[in-house]
């Protein structure tokens, strides 16, 4: 009996509930119908906003313990589904939680039932070299199933009726929300879809949940997203790929309890330690770059770095600028499908968002374009662009050489072995779409096929105009940030 | 659609298989991840061969003996297994702590020379004693199943045959799947001779599954006698992983076709058989059938694909829409289409169709017991104070099916009861 299989397709199921991203822009338009397009914003620097205060402490302890996504599995049925499945756990938690994977907190409903529930890291946290690094985004994370069928067959081991309700309001929300969550590729992830598929079954004034949708649901075809870390958060001045996330940041993260909390005066409770739990992503720090490096090579890299890429992705030690820049999709020429979404169907989610609690102080503005993110730590978030469709540093510095399909070899990101110190990402082989045919269902979710709708590889084609010497010093260089 | 020349033993691969599926070929098949497999596999009994688009279709099997031969004939490629011979109980020493166990044979036997046809159906259960959960192995002088361990409390068989070309032979399989008691010459086995410890009483310290043991059983390529004596011997070979599936209370294990070859006695002389058959062996906590999810599965060999496992789960309180999945060895479907007509909780009449659009398979599943018949899924029950088990341990209703449409075969299908 393999338990691993157990376990793995549940915390995806879970992943989903997770996720934070919210696309799309504003409208004060609440006239029916609602428009579907939207006027995005303008490239060009994206301006601050006053933040809440928060204490960093607090804030790790509610992220690792607190009920802020209102759902999950009986804790009695999970412990028999996992079993003695290996888990990577974290110091520093409460008793309930500190012998659980670092994903899943320990909570008590309020009909008195014992839950496991998916915090943040579920898709912000991920192993790397055997530790568990907080903030760094999960790119092994598994959405390419039908995550129903995982939290449908986990109530085979469930038999108490008060741990039965608990399950099936569990199991509606993820029914609701599965056609719209998943992947062809492990490691893509569907944020924005999965936010706007629960916006559409709540109303946004009472934040009740409706068992039939309220607004049109997106895709089933999800757009892929590649996490990004969270130590960028101290920089930056808007969250999200298009840069939409302007105003109150806590707020935005809030946005984890779309999934089953449906009472105001509960999203109220959430919001009190909402400022501590940013304060502690922002004290977060990128980790330090694990192998040698050529300190020579890389002080070559750092002067053409600045001088062909600081302008769009700042500066770094002891003079750090970031110009928090929205840069035109003509420009940038990437996969335009994240855009698109936002702009020719986001009208009615962001009108959601505007009445909704989470839309007090905060905007939701989309970019016309992609935000260029500050770079710190960025050897490990590989594949890159936002839609991760390039596998490593040297392969987005020099576009001539992505591979089109492209297989990962990492499993996760635990094997030293798996990554590539030379060109910065993990380890890929490149196929082809005959090559696909003979593999199996295990073999295909783990192929990026970048002729997919929103997969495309194409655009930040800058790295091209240097030398394959500059293009070394660079990636050099992006090892000591 | 019938490929005759693509073995069903798994050995092509699906990978090739696929290849040979106009409109699959090349053409990455979307995953279903998900997967789920919370653990899950099967077993299945291959009926099928020639099996007929309709019940009408001249190419039924009319008799029990006809049946039973095309089941041989489908399974015949595979007489070139070699497995290797399991230690049975042996294996059980894997989950000793297991308050219970069960193994279920469900045979379909015929006469290698001659018409009669012969449904045995044997039980064999052990319920562990309060406190104590050592077992001894398996003894030469052990009687009859071979099953040894201190804490057996119960097992049960039943052997029915028919003679002929009985306008009833749909009743010898109806037998083998264990619903019916229906042959006016059948006779039940003697439990005594199988009953080998005292009734136990039930141990209210159950471990939770994982703590019994998460060991594999090596059992992917194997066979089992089952020594039913003095009226048969016969041994039954697999060649698939079976694989398991985790309930609330229990794992259930079935397994993949098994190929069965022996001799039955009558009057002390050894007559030649062969036939088909499927095991379930379920261990675990006794009460199975609550948990506020219920689940069937259907398992067809196909000509020209192979054999197909389909899950369905359904939440016992008929909220939420079932949840269908399908796998064809290392491939597995998500759109995939298992409606049923009739009552499936307490007749026999309910039929399925089954569509998978990515194997382009549309194919009707109708049992092939009579279809007036009326079997009882409903769970069963347990003395809390002697931990005697009564009725169906599992609350299921198991039934031979017939499949035909784009694709013929047969198989297994089982149906749990939405009872509590």
């Amino acid at each position: 009996m393999n338990t691993d299989r157990q376990s793995r397709p549940l915390r995806h199921a879970g992943l989903l509930v997770l996720i934070l991203a919210v696309g799309a822009c504003t409208s004060e338009s609440s006239d029916p119908p609602l428009p579907r397009a939207l006027t995005l914003q303008a490239a060009g620097p994206i301006p601050a906003s006053p933040q809440r205060e928060g204490d960093a402490a607090r804030g790790r302890e509610a992220l690792l313990t607190e009920n802020y996504v209102g759902c999950g599995l009986p804790a009695s049925a999970w412990r028999q589904l996992q079993g003695s499945t290996p888990i990577a756990t974290l110091s520093g938690r409460n008793e309930a939680s500190e012998n659980l994977p670092y994903f899943l907190n320990a909570v008590t409903d309020d009909d008195g039932v014992d839950l496991v529930v998916n915090n943040c890291l579920s898709c912000h946290g991920a192993t790397l070299f055997g530790e568990v690094v907080i903030g760094l985004g999960n790119e092994f994370a598994d959405f390419t199933g039908n995550p129903s069928t995982a939290v449908e067959r986990a109530g085979l081991a469930i038999s108490d009726m008060a741990e039965a309700a608990a399950w099936e309001r569990y199991a509606d929300r993820i029914a609701a929300i599965s056609p719209h969550v998943q992947m062809p590729t492990i490691g893509s992830n569907p944020a924005n879809n999965l936010t706007f598929a629960l916006m559409a079954y709540r109303d946004p004034d009472t934040h009740a949940w409706s068992d039939t949708p309220l607004l049109p649901l997106p895709t089933q075809q999800p757009p892929p997203v590649s996490v990004p870390p969270w130590w960028r958060m101290k920089k930056k001045h808007a969250m999200f790929n298009l840069g939409e996330g302007r105003g109150d940041h806590a707020r935005y993260m809030m946005a984890a309890s779309m999934m089953c909390i449906d009472e105001l005066d509960e999203l109220q409770a959430i919001d009190e330690y909402a400022p501590d739990i940013r304060a502690y992503i922002t004290s977060l720090e990128p980790p330090i770059w694990p192998f040698s490096i050529d300190t020579g090579l890389a002080e070559k890299g750092q002067t053409i770095f600045e001088q062909t890429c600081s302008a769009c992705h700042g500066r770094y030690g002891e003079t750090s600028e970031y110009p928090n820049l929205l840069v035109d999709i003509e420009v940038l020429g990437s996969d335009p499908a994240l855009m698109e979404q936002a702009r020719d169907t986001g009208g009615p989610w962001v009108e959601w968002f505007r009445r909704s609690y989470y839309g007090k102080n905060t905007q939701v503005l989309p970019g016309s374009g992609y935000v260029a993110p500050p770079l710190d730590g960025i050897w490990a978030t590989g594949p890159y662009l936002h839609n991760g469709s390039v596998p490593t540093i040297a392969h987005v510095l020099d576009s001539s050489t992505r591979p089109e399909i492209w297989m990962s070899l990492a499993s996760d990101g635990n094997d030293r072995a798996d990554y590539d110190t030379e060109r910065l990402g993990w380890r890929y082989k490149p196929v082809t779409l005959e090559q696909t045919e003979s593999l199996d269902s295990n073999e295909l979710k783990r192929i990026y096929n970048t002729n997919r709708h929103g997969h495309s590889n194409s655009g930040h084609r800058f790295g091209d105009a240097l030398s394959e010497a500059e293009r070394a010093a660079v990636v050099e260089y992006l090892k000591t940030l | 659609m019938a490929d005759d020349t693509i073995p069903i033993d798994g050995s092509n691969g699906t990978r090739h298989l696929l290849k040979r599926l106009a409109g699959v070929g090349g053409v990455p098949v979307p995953d279903t991840g998900a997967g789920l497999h919370i653990i899950y596999g099967l077993s299945l009994l291959a009926l099928g061969a020639c099996v007929p688009s309709e019940q009408t279709d001249p190419d039924v099997p009319r008799t029990p003996v006809a049946l039973t031969e095309n089941a041989v004939a489908l399974l015949a490629d595979a007489e070139h297994w070699t497995p290797e011979r399991p230690s049975w109980p042996a294996d059980l020493a894997e989950h000793p702590q297991a308050p219970l166990e069960s193994r279920e044979w469900f045979v379909l036997l015929a006469d290698t020379d001659g018409d009669a046809v012969h449904a045995l159906q044997q039980r064999f259960t052990r319920i562990a004693l309060a406190g104590e959960s050592s077992h001894h192995p398996a003894s030469a002088s052990e009687p009859a199943s071979n099953w040894m361990f201190d804490s057996v409390m119960q097992a049960a068989g039943r052997w029915s045959r028919d003679v002929g070309r009985s306008s009833l032979w749909q009743n010898t399989e109806r037998e083998a799947a264990g619903l019916a008691r229906t042959f006016q010459n059948d006779f039940t086995l003697p439990l005594s001779a199988h009953v080998l410890g005292q009734r136990a009483t039930f141990s209210t310290a159950v471990p939770s599954l994982r703590e019994i043991s998460t060991s594999t059983v090596s059992v992917c390529a194997g066979s089992w006698t089952l020594n039913v004596s003095p009226h048969a011997h016969v041994t039954m070979n697999t060649h698939a992983c079976p694989e398991d599936f985790l309930t609330e209370t229990s794992v259930i294990t079935r397994t993949a076709p098994l190929l069965v070859s022996g001799e039955r006695y009558e009057d002390n002389a050894p007559i030649p058989v062969s036939g088909v058959a499927w095991m379930r062996h379920s261990w675990g906590r006794i009460d199975s059938s609550t948990s506020a999810v219920v689940l069937d599965s259907m398992v067809l060999t196909l000509r020209g694909i192979g054999t197909v496992d389909v899950i369905k789960t359904r939440r016992r309180s008929g909220q939420g829409a079932a949840v269908v999945t399908a796998s064809l060895e290392a491939i597995e479907f998500n759109d995939v289409s298992w409606s049923t007509t009739g009552s499936c909780d307490t007749a026999a009449t309910c039929t399925s169709q089954l569509t998978i659009p990515d194997l382009h398979l549309d194919v009707a599943v109708r049992p092939l017991v009579n279809v007036d018949a009326k079997v009882d899924a409903t769970v069963s029950t347990r003395d809390e104070a002697t931990g005697d088990v009564s009725g169906d341990l599992d609350g299921r209703l198991r039934r031979l099916v017939l499949a035909s449409g784009t694709h013929r075969g047969g198989g297994y299908i089982d149906l749990e009861s939405n009872k509590r």
